[in-house]
């Protein structure tokens, strides 16, 4: 019996003991932070890339996933990457970098990297219709997964795996996350770097909510033209590197805090 | 947090030999965390995951199947299989059900499986209520356990970390993930070890010789113990369990 396809394992390289947890997005796969975890695993970094729960096997196991599980999911990754590093960096895209966060409450960690994370759940019909999706979707199961378009490297996008048609219960799901996410925010006092795409997946006001509800005081934020939403990805891949990098040696593991 | 403190998952950087340690049904990595640490004390790699469901609430197992508990043993699977040459699993009772299936599909070395079952427990409950187990598992979501006796080392039993209830949906499940082993079992054909307790109450030692009898391997090393129920990774004879483990590991790793 296999489960997971080659492209949707997690992954995990021993280096130094500056570890990086990468954290893909919704409903996407451990392949979108790879890239990423391949050059930070050669700059000498310790790199995990978490499987969240429900992801990159099939669309419909998303339907029995509540938010709780993916919480769950990141701290597996960080108690694995604990063995061989102490100094832990989240590093999430999209509904990962709201993960990051969370994760830095209650763990010790240095500091956290969000990638284009919308501050709201993007869908504006959710908050309203939150409280009756459990009944909804036993109806209105499925629908299509939104800027599944929003790339600009034609390969990368057709290499990266990620369900075309999103769980509707799953949707609550991700609007009590954010919700938990907003409560955590102000309490989060790491250093921050948040990246962000000039594409149309988030808003320049999505960054502005960080900044402003974030109780960090080491804020940096970059903005990455000409790539869609999958920063790590995507054709700016290059840029988002540099700016981790250089986040990691100045403001992360190694002399902050 | 989610994860119930001293059910984390854990990781063990080492040599090039990679032992995947997998936890069984309603429990938690520290089933097999001092084994691990007997294994990494020799050099071995080791990795423990904590399977989906497991060590948070009773509720989210309530939630899983079994092919979600089979993916995060695959998880782990991968994960070291980043940092190995070579891999060995150990895995203690529904942990070394999921082993087994896993050697079957992948390149490992061999498979530890310790009083795993090969039918569900002979509880009397259980063999009236097979056939309405799914439709009550919606009215009757969890029963508590009580299974605190039996143990050889009592204060092993007040260290375990594990739900104290099991859900009857999962209890569906792992019926499920049994069928599915048993056709699947006669495809093995790697090295094997089995251990078991002569007096385990929970699964009785028939279950190993079926396992035995089912196999493809040349060569299966079958252990009996006596002081011992279910657990053996945790109650009074576990030394001897790790012991045995680690010669088995020594046995088949090719890797210095």
């Amino acid at each position: 019996m296999r489960i997971l396809s080659e492209r949707c394992k997690p992954f995990f390289h021993t280096g130094s003991d500056n570890g990086c947890l990468l954290i893909h997005g919704f409903p996407g796969t451990p392949h979108e932070m790879k890239w990423l975890g391949v050059q930070l695993a050669s700059a000498g970094y310790s790199t995990l890339g978490v499987r969240l729960f429900g992801h990159g096997t099939r669309p419909e196991d998303l339907t029995r996933a509540r938010w709780e599980d993916w919480v769950a999911s990141v701290e597996d990754g960080y108690h694995l990457l604990r063995g061989v590093a102490s100094n832990i960096v989240p590093i999430g895209l999209s509904m990962g970098g709201m993960l990051a966060l969370l994760l830095s409450q209650g763990h010790a960690v240095r500091a956290a990297v969000v990638m284009d994370t919308p501050y709201q759940v993007p869908d504006p019909r959710l908050p309203l219709l939150r409280p009756i999706i459990p009944l909804l979707s036993a109806f209105w199961k499925f629908t299509p997964t939104p800027n599944l378009d929003d790339w600009h490297d034609p390969q990368a996008r057709q290499e990266n795996p990620a369900y075309e048609r999103i769980a509707v219960r799953a949707a609550a799901e991700l609007h009590d996350l954010f919700k938990g996410g907003h409560e955590a925010i102000p309490e989060i006092q790491v250093p921050i770097l948040l990246l962000y795409s000039t594409s149309e997946t988030t808003k320049p006001e999505d960054a502005y909510s960080f900044l402003k509800h974030l109780g960090s005081t080491h804020i940096q934020t970059h903005w990455i033209e000409g790539t869609g939403h999958n920063l790590p990805s995507d054709s700016g891949r290059e840029q988002v590197l540099q700016h981790i990098l250089s986040f990691l040696e100045a403001g992360g593991p190694k002399n902050s805090r | 947090m989610r994860i119930m403190p001293g059910g984390e998952p854990f990781f063990h950087p080492g040599g090039r030999t990679g032992c995947l340690l997998l936890h069984g049904f309603t429990a938690s990595p520290q089933e097999v965390r001092e084994m691990g640490e007997h294994l990494a004390q020799a050099g071995f790699t080791v990795l423990g995951p904590r399977l989906a469901g497991h060590a948070t609430e009773v509720m989210d197992m309530a939630r899983t199947r079994w092919e979600d508990w089979l993916a995060s043993a695959e998880d782990g699977l991968h994960l070291l299989s980043d940092c190995c040459d070579e891999i060995i699993i150990m895995g203690i009772s529904m942990g070394g059900v999921l082993g087994l299936l896993l050697g079957i599909e992948f390149p490992v070395r061999g498979v530890l499986s310790m009083a795993a079952p090969y039918w569900l427990p002979p509880d009397p409950r259980l063999k009236i209520l097979r056939p309405v187990l799914r439709p009550l598992s919606l009215i009757i979501p969890t029963l508590p356990k009580g299974e605190g006796d039996g143990w050889y080392d009592q204060e092993a039993a007040s260290r375990r970390v594990a739900y104290a209830s099991r859900s009857l949906f999962s209890v569906v499940q792992l019926d499920h993930l049994l069928r599915v082993f048993r056709s699947r079992l006669p495809l093995y054909d790697k090295p094997l070890a089995l251990v078991h307790s002569k007096v385990d109450r929970f699964i009785p030692p028939e279950n190993c010789r079926h396992i035995q009898q089912a196999v493809a391997s040349e060569e299966v090393d079958c252990t009996w113990l006596e002081q011992s129920n279910h657990l053996v990774t945790l109650d009074a004879e576990r030394y001897r369990v790790f012991d045995l483990a680690l010669d088995f590991a020594l046995k088949i790793s090719a890797a210095p």
